[in-house]
Order: structure tokens, then sequence, then C-alpha cells
């Protein structure tokens, strides 16, 4: 246990530096440090994601609020109020009703989580290859749906991912597809998705900082800590409410598969102002905005793990991350996983616990020193990073080269995507969908006489089917409704 | 509605689908862009406007670490990791940090730098080696 909360403690450190530096995201920690836990058991292992998926997140304020440069993406809204607080002078308190919203956050998403999976799960059971089947389906409907680019490119993107992880011999009759004949030996079962995975999200991130010539952000541009107005508990007073629907908003958007902290935060945000009851000061340094930001992307962790866990598909680009965990350990998510592995399920529920707290008790206190955090040099982090990078894409498959050659591979794909408007979050998830993807699918196929019609035949598929055809209308209603309001030149 | 493929050919079967879907959307993306170009009246491919880099983009430190990323890998088989780590983990961290000065400033070497950015890159090459490759037993090129 000792070790279990050392590791914790570790993670959500790690996780805080990582989040609170722009340009560096909780997704980047957690697949960097992902293949060292190679050496550890799955629970100690789970403790150190967990720990710094909860940091990552969290540490993403304290940018956001000093100098209004998010830390990671699920802070884009908190600057939105923290910042002007803190050139108020103000600095201090928003930093501490950030944390504590996040604290709030991540406790009720976890209970939200504790609740919600085993009751999935028992319904998950209950599907035969065709739910399975629709199931992704509507998982990819919803990711490319809210992904950045508009939806042609995000569903663009994820079945490019699908297709990624076709490469490589057919299980079911052992044929080879779309391997050039030099790569034979190496590509038999695919591209590996850790290298991918950190290819991606870390390598990608260095060339794009690279460009923009490696910057470090300076604490002393924005707006200094100084104690004008202290934080009190009273500053939460009227804000229950704010914090109770921001956050189990943000647990609803993190059970969407695909959907990530910026989406969640968003929402959050454009729903306080408009239940808020003086609207107009959400933007000038109201504290209502920063608690709905913080409580949201919080909420985001629990939610995103309910899928995981009761499912086995990903709630976010994170947990993607995460099932690469089970999967080095041998342990295979799904709605069997809580029947099977009750021990690791509540592991996981009391090592979010721990972690939220661990992440309170590490940022609130000596919040002065935390927020030199932001000063750390990304000049001297990077090269780090990509020496864990190596270390990491190697020992994956106990020693070969071709996969660290595959990390320049995503991370120059990813780049390029970057460049050309197509979004990462759909491809990586259409990558480590693809392969059951198809498996359900031939499966279904099989077992009906190669009939197409039944996927229309079973109940909870067709209700599936409304869900998927919801949620296309919604999206391209929302599409066209941006697209008007950008017409009439009104920003959202 | 039933659709046939034997055993020997069933592993294009999917493969076959999937790049359908993603010839359709292809030529979405593409209609997409030509709707748009006619409503803004720029050409299709634009190639003048056409900036791929933003401008004003850090030739060096862009290049310069895909550069040391290739060299970086494709040292590591031929002299180790220890040895290849220490000897990149430092370059980039010179690169990086700006630690030599080009053309404009005449050249000029930042020894404190240099030697902030050896340090680093040995001492964290080492420690990650021996954290993994001794104590926790990963292989390690």
């Amino acid at each position: 246990m000792i070790l279990n909360l050392t590791l914790a403690l570790l993670g959500v450190v790690v996780g805080i530096i990582f989040g609170a530096i722009p340009g560096m995201t909780a997704t980047m920690a957690v697949a960097v440090f992902l293949p060292l836990t190679y050496a550890f058991d799955l629970i100690p292992a789970l403790y150190l994601l967990l720990g710094l998926y909860v940091g990552g997140i969290s540490g993403g304020l304290i940018p956001a609020i000093l100098i209004n440069i998010p830390g990671t993406p699920s802070s884009v809204c908190t600057g939105f109020d923290g910042y002007p607080m803190a050139r108020r002078g103000e600095g201090e308190r928003a930093l501490k009703i950030g944390i504590t919203a996040s604290l709030c956050g991540g406790l009720i998403s976890l209970a939200v989580l504790s609740v919600l999976t085993p009751v999935l799960a028992k319904v998950a059971i209950k599907f035969s290859a065709v739910e399975k089947f629709l199931i992704i389906c509507f998982a990819m409907t919803v990711i490319a749906a809210l992904s950045k680019g508009g939806m042609t490119k995000g569903v663009f993107a994820g079945f490019l991912g699908v297709l990624m992880s076709l490469i490589g011999e057919y299980t079911m009759n052992n044929k080879m597809r779309m391997v050039p004949d030099m790569f034979k030996m190496q590509l038999r079962s695919g591209f590996e998705t850790l290298p991918m995975l950190i290819g991606l999200f870390a390598i990608a991130q260095m060339f794009k900082e690279a460009e923009a010539g490696m910057k470090s952000t300076n604490l002393n541009d924005g707006a200094k800590i100084e104690n004008a107005v202290k934080f009190s508990i009273r500053d939460f007073k009227g804000q229950g409410i704010n914090v109770l629907r921001s956050s189990l908003l943000g647990t609803f958007m993190g059970i969407l598969p695909g959907v990530g902290g910026s989406a969640a935060s968003l929402i959050a945000y454009s729903q306080a102002k408009t239940w808020s009851k003086h609207p107009e000061l959400l933007g000038t340094g109201a504290v209502e905005g920063l608690v709905a930001s913080e409580s949201s992307n919080n909420g985001l962790t629990g939610g995103a793990l309910v899928p995981l866990l009761s499912l086995g598909i990903p709630g976010d680009s994170t947990t993607a991350v995460l099932i690469g965990a089970f999967m080095l350990q041998g342990v295979s998510v799904g709605p069997l996983f809580i029947q099977q592995q009750p021990e690791v399920w509540h592991q996981i529920l009391l090592g979010l616990l721990i972690c939220n707290i661990l992440m309170f008790i590490v940022m609130f206190f000596p919040i002065k020193l935390i927020a030199k955090i932001v000063n750390v040099p990304s000049c001297r982090l990077y090269p780090i990073v990509v020496l864990m990078c190596i270390v990491g894409a190697y020992a994956i498959r106990n020693g070969n080269m071709f996969d660290v050659w595959s990390l320049l591979l995503f991370g120059v794909l990813a780049y390029l995507f970057g460049k050309f408007g197509l979004p990462t979050a759909p491809y990586l998830i259409g990558f480590i969908l693809g392969a059951d993807l198809e498996k359900y699918f031939m499966d279904a196929l099989n077992g009906n006489d190669k009939n197409l019609l039944c996927f229309f035949s079973r109940p909870i598929g067709n209700v599936i089917w409304v869900l998927i055809i919801i949620f296309l209308g919604y999206s391209l209603w929302d599409n066209a409704k941006g697209k008007r309001m950008e017409k009439s030149g009104m920003k959202d | 509605m039933t659709v046939s493929y034997t055993f020997s050919t069933m592993h294009w079967f999917f493969p076959k689908i999937i790049i359908g879907i993603l010839v359709i959307l292809g030529v979405m993306l593409i209609i997409q862009r030509i709707m748009k170009c006619k409503k803004t009246g720029t050409p299709f491919l634009n190639l003048k406007g056409y900036r791929f880099f933003q401008p004003g983009y850090d030739k060096v430190k862009f290049w310069g670490s895909i550069v040391l990323f290739i060299a970086y890998v494709a040292s590591l088989e031929a002299i180790g990791f220890l040895a290849a780590s220490c000897i990149f983990i430092t370059l980039y961290n010179l690169l990086f940090a700006e630690a030599i000065y080009g053309p404009e400033k005449g050249f000029k070497v930042d020894w404190k730098n240099v030697g902030v950015s050896a340090l680093i890159g040995v001492v964290s090459s080492t420690f990650i080696w021996v954290l993994f490759y001794k104590i926790f037993n990963i292989t390690l090129p």
C-alpha cells in the first residue's frame, strides 16, 4: 500500500507539472509514463497513471489563471474569469477556488463512476456482436461529431485510424494485408499502439513547439499572486448548484466516448452563463465561471472511466492511453471486467479518491511555490521527454527498433494532421477500436448467414441506431447553426 | 440481403469497405473545400498564398529536432542506449536552449548554457539508464 501511495503522489506531482506547462498535456504525461509501468504490477501502475491523469487535468488551471494561457485544453475556460481575477490581485484566491472546484468535480464524478459502471456493465453483458459493433459505431460518431475541424474531417480521421489498425496479419485467415514485403516481420501484428500514441501526442507536440521556437512562458508577464483578497470557504456560498451542475455535465461529457476536456469545460461554462443570476459578470472575473470550468474538467476524469470499464470503449484520449496500461498487464476491459476483476475495480475507485485528495493537498497549500512551475522552461523538459519516449517505445516489445522508428513516423504524421486540420483524437480512437470494429462486424455476419439485415434485427441494436441518428442529426444541426452564426458575424 | 466472401479472401472484405468510406469522405472534403473557395473567391489550390509553415518559424529548432531524432535513433543500435542518450540529449538541450548563437551574433558560445545542457543530458540519461536497465530490468538498446 505504501508503494501505491508513493506512486500516486509521484503521479500527481508530475501530472501537475505536465499540466501546468502550456503545450504539455495530461494525455502526454500518461502516454510517456505508461510503458515505464511495465515493471510494475497492474495496481501500482494504475495508482501512478491515475495520479498523472488527475494531476495533469488539474494542473492546467495554474497558467490559465496566472498568465491566461491554458496549461491543458480542458482549462480553456478557466482563464476567462480566472485571469481577470488574478489581474485584480486575487490570484491566490482564484487559484484556491479553482483547486477546490477541481476536487469537488473529481469526487462527484467518482460517485457517479462507482454507481453507473456496474449498471452499464450488466446491460452490456447482454450485447451480442451486433450491439457491440453498433456501440463502437456510435462511439466513433460522437468522437467525430465533437471533434475540432468539423465533422467530416473527424469522421475521416477516425476511419483513417481504423484503416491503419487493419494493417498486418488478419487473424481469421492468417493472411497479410497492406504490408510491404520488407516489413513483413515487424508488421505481422500491425503497428503497436503505444509507440503510435507516444509519437502522436508527445513527439508531434515537440515538433510543433520547435517550429514555434520553444519559447518558455514567463510568470512575470502576467499577474502576480498578491494577497489583496484572501480565499475563504464563503467564496463558495451560493455556488452549490453550480458545482453540482458543472461536475455532472463534466461527468456526462466524459461518459460520451471521445469527448475531451475542452468540450466539457466549454459546455459547463456556457450553461453557467445561461443559468446565472448575473450573466454579464461572467468573463470579468466571476467566481461562477471559474468554478464551472474547473469542476467540469475534473468531472471528466471519473466520467471517462465509465465507458472504459463497462464497455471497453475509451471516454477520451487519456483513457484510450489507459487501455494500453491494461493491455500491457494482460487485463481486458469490457462488460465482464467488474465481475472478473473486482479487486482491480475497487482499487481504481480507491485510487481515484486518493489521487483527488492528494491533488488538493499538493496544490492548495504550497500554492505560491506551485505557481512557479509555470516558469520551468520547456526547452529543458522536452529533451527529457524524448528520452523517455525512446525508452518506452523500445521496451514495449522487449527490444524492437521498428517501434522506435514508428515514434518518428507517427510524430510526423500527427504533425501533418495538425497542418491539414485533421484532428488526432478521432484517429487514435479509430485505431484502437478498429480491430474490434472489424471483429464484431465479421462475427455478426458470420453468425447470421452473412445477412446484412442482421444489424437491424436486435432490439437493443435498434436503440443504438436511434442514438446514432439522433447524434448525427444534432451535430449536423449544430454545424449549420455554427455556420449561420459565423455568417452574421456573431461569435458563439 | 446477403453478402458473400470466401475464407481465402475475407481478409480484404472489411478493409475494402473502410477504403470505400474513406474515398467517399475524401470526395466530400474536396467538395466542401471547393464550395468554401467559391464563396470566398480564393482559387482551389491557392499555391501562392499557401503557407505550410507559420511565417518566421524557427527553422533551426524545427529541422534540427527532426535531424537529431533520426541521428539519435540510428545511433542507438550502434553505440548503445547510454552513450547515444548522453550525446543526443545534450545536443537537444543545446538546440532548444539556444546555447550557441548563430551568425547574427557572431557564433558566440554561451558556456554556462552548454554546461547546464551537458549536465542535464548526462545526468538524466544515466538516471534513466540506471533506473530502467538496472533496477527495473527493462531491455534497452
